[in-house]
């Protein structure tokens, strides 16, 4: 047996799951929260500046020239 | 099918998607919400301009949260230069967002948090709350998976002997029901 298997025998399940549940609620209290409208614009603000710059074709323009090239 | 202008791109998706969980290990560095979302900011900024840089088919999430993570080493250890701060004012600030503050009785497992050497607080938040694999977190703290593991133990172990729970006596009902459940949730 390793020395972190003792360690991980030496937890009582129980406690070991009481303390789980308590650290998934200390995660959840921020996961669950809206995601700022801060950080949100911010990527769309990202993602504009990259669109303007004109960049290597984003997938979705050659999806539709392929559409144009199919409509011929 | 949406207008093609407002159709979002893959990677802002992708990134979109890991904000909760970007959010919470930034929070568990800064202490405070709002310089915790300084930390994510300033983290999708870089992301994003060395969007080409990622290696598609590894984790995005790990990626991530290395780069937040460097971040936040650079400033702090910037701002640590320029006001010394004592561990008490470190401790009082784990965590310390009104919102969680009011709703939920989480002060003890925070302050027992608080007590915890920072490498091992670091790693059990990942893997048993934010729910980061070990490979992931030790990508992130650039260390052994085995290293990880181990950290997540001692710092599992140190947290229930402070808040006393590995004595069955001071259990309330919360902990008879966990115990009692059929399938007992694991801490990953």
């Amino acid at each position: 047996m390793s020395r972190q298997e003792q360690d991980q025998a030496s937890l009582s399940p129980g406690a070991s799951a009481h303390l789980g549940v308590q650290l998934r609620r200390l995660f959840n209290a921020t996961a669950d929260e809206p995601i700022p409208a801060r950080l949100t614009d911010l990527l769309d603000q990202l993602e504009q500046a990259e669109r303007a710059s004109a960049s290597p074709p984003a997938p979705e323009r050659l999806e539709s020239a392929a559409m144009a090239e199919a409509g011929r | 099918m949406t207008s093609d202008a407002a159709a979002p791109s893959d990677f802002k998706s992708a990134l979109l998607k890991e904000i909760p969980k970007l959010r919470f290990f930034a929070l568990s560095l800064a202490g405070q919400q709002d310089r915790a979302d300084d930390l994510v900011q300033e983290a999708l900024i870089k992301a994003w301009a060395a969007q080409d840089r990622f290696t598609p088919g590894t984790s995005l999430r790990a990626w991530l949260f290395t780069i937040l993570r460097n971040v936040f080493y650079s400033e702090y250890r910037k701002r640590r230069r320029e006001v010394p701060d004592t561990d008490g004012e470190e401790a009082a600030r784990l965590f310390s967002n009104p919102e969680q503050n009011g709703h939920l009785d989480l002060g003890d497992l925070k302050a027992a948090l608080a007590t915890l050497p920072e490498d091992q607080r670091e790693a059990l938040l990942l893997v048993g709350a934010a729910g980061v694999s070990y490979e992931e977190a030790a990508q992130v703290c650039g260390c052994a998976v085995g290293t990880i593991k181990s950290r997540v133990n001692r710092a599992r172990k140190r947290l229930l002997a402070l808040l006393g729970v590995d004595s069955a006596s001071e259990f309330g009902g919360d902990y008879l029901a966990v115990n009692g459940a059929s399938a007992p949730l694991e801490l990953a």
